[in-house]
């Protein structure tokens, strides 16, 4: 098969890891290189110790593991930072507070790989896990406001989109079969969808969405999104109250 | 960029005409890598076929070679060099790795919609030679192989292989189902875009979204929204 089909639900943790190793860090490097490193995806000025140089984080891990480098913990990494982006995220429950797209990814190789390059490592690594539970029941909340046509959710991670991945899009697609309009314009306009002869045979997911975790979705609703007609919203509680 | 008029009419019928996807690969052979890693991940969230991306493949192809005889040419016995090679190779490595990913991703929805691939015009158009000539060979074999492994024994009427049989539009072939729902990052500011007959949302650059496939598939084809 030419892709396994563990592969076939989206990207895997350990892909979006590597996605994230393609983030810039600070580094001080231990080595001198002499010459500018010709990569193919791009020219990076040469490596000088005690000198600031921004690297992709997996030459900052390589070069660590031989003991070539330190690493600079990013500004949102500091003990202030964190405690500062937890009580926002605890104040506002709406949006999500501001954090780079790979925070997760970044947080837990940096803690995996220079703990000592992390001032207070176990704060650090105490003040993330709060955060990431704080977001986590945020963006479970989000599944209230799953509307028919969009939903929005600025400044989550990429990680985090992952968890909720698989119940989210399910459930967004049930919804909009149960959408009558949606009926009523699919069978009006079915000249226009014609051309992309796309039947019922998307109904088939042949088990493309795996389990996810589905048993733990409560809360209130509290997005702003689109306007949701009230029978929709009416399948949410219901299944809503289903799962719980 | 010359069509920005007409997309803020993007039509949710989906026409889309080969002659219609602008030719946007990068222009600076530096962004190859990141455009082929964004083309992957759109890759492995779409659910139909996308543009093959022919010329920065092309380019990689080369720059892969060329990078390869670079790392031959450093001296072992020299620490610094050692390094750089090493360095050098993990990046080879990596790269290598979201090319082959993005092959195979491609070469399963081939095999998955291997008749609809071949029979849909503009579909069959995002197709590389490579993946034409696969995608060709793999239909007759699996028609072959059906065909004499039991289609033979059943009645002539039933031996179709790509025949809508069902009313209601159920065909045999399947396809992608374009109602998915997708999460995708805005990559550039857009403005007012419409989703459907009623819906109408702002788009700015690094928001991120729900939508459902279709909505959004025109400004997918422009990458002016990447896929996650």
């Amino acid at each position: 098969m030419a892709l396994p089909r563990h592969l076939k639900n989206g990207l895997t943790p350990l892909e979006i890891e590597f996605l994230a190793e393609n983030e810039l860090i600070e580094i001080e490097a231990a080595i001198d290189t002499r010459t500018d490193l010709e990569l193919l995806s791009g020219t990076l000025p040469a490596l000088k110790p005690l000198r600031t140089n921004t690297v992709p984080l997996w030459m900052a891990i390589s070069l660590k593991k031989k003991h070539k480098c330190n690493i600079r913990v990013p500004a949102w990494m500091t003990v202030e930072a964190l405690t500062k982006t937890l009580k926002e995220e605890e104040t506002n429950d709406v949006r999500f507070s501001y954090m780079p797209y790979h925070y997760m990814e970044i947080a837990q190789l940096l803690l995996e790989n220079a703990m000592d390059d992390i001032p207070s490592a176990e704060a650090t690594r105490t003040l993330l896990k709060d955060l990431r539970e704080a977001r986590q029941s945020k963006a479970r909340q989000g599944v209230h406001a799953l509307g028919e046509s969009y939903l929005q959710m600025d400044n989550i991670g990429l990680m985090e989109i992952n968890e909720i991945r698989p119940f989210f899009t399910k459930a967004f697609f049930e919804i909009q079969k149960l959408r009558p309009a949606a009926a009523g314009n699919n069978s009006n306009n079915n000249n226009a969808y014609d051309y992309d002869q796309y039947g019922n045979s998307g109904l088939s997911m042949d088990g493309r969405y795996g389990g996810g975790s589905m048993a733990d979705f409560d809360g209130k609703a509290s997005y702003s999104s689109s306007t949701v007609p009230e029978s929709s919203r009416r399948f949410q509680s219901t299944q809503g109250s289903r799962m719980n | 960029m010359s069509d920005d008029d007409d997309f803020k009419f993007a039509d949710y019928t989906d026409r889309i005409s080969a002659s219609r996807e602008p030719d946007v690969e990068a222009i600076d052979p530096a962004g190859d890598v990141s455009h082929l890693t964004q083309a992957w991940v759109d890759e492995r969230a779409a659910p139909e076929l996308l543009q093959y991306q022919e010329q920065c493949i092309k380019r990689l192809l080369v720059r892969i070679e060329e990078q390869t005889l670079l790392v031959e040419e450093l001296d072992p016995r020299n620490d610094t060099s050692v390094i750089l090679s090493i360095l050098y190779q993990t990046e080879l490595e990596r790269v290598k790795f979201v090319l082959r990913s993005y092959l195979r991703t491609r070469i399963s929805k081939i095999e998955r919609f291997c008749a609809y691939v071949l029979s849909d015009g503009p579909t069959r158009k995002r197709l590389s030679r490579a993946e034409l000539h696969y995608a060709e060979n793999y239909s007759r074999a699996t028609r072959q192989h059906y065909q004499n492994s039991f289609l033979s024994s059943l009645p002539q009427s039933l031996q179709s292989q790509d025949e809508a049989v069902f009313s209601r539009k159920l065909s045999m072939v399947s396809q992608p189902s374009l109602d998915e729902a997708v999460f995708c990052r805005i990559a550039e500011d857009i403005g007012d875009y419409q989703l459907d007959e009623d819906e109408t949302v702002e788009l700015e650059k690094g928001q991120i979204y729900i939508f459902k496939y279709r909505s959004v598939r025109t400004l997918l084809h422009r990458r002016q929204i990447h896929l996650i």
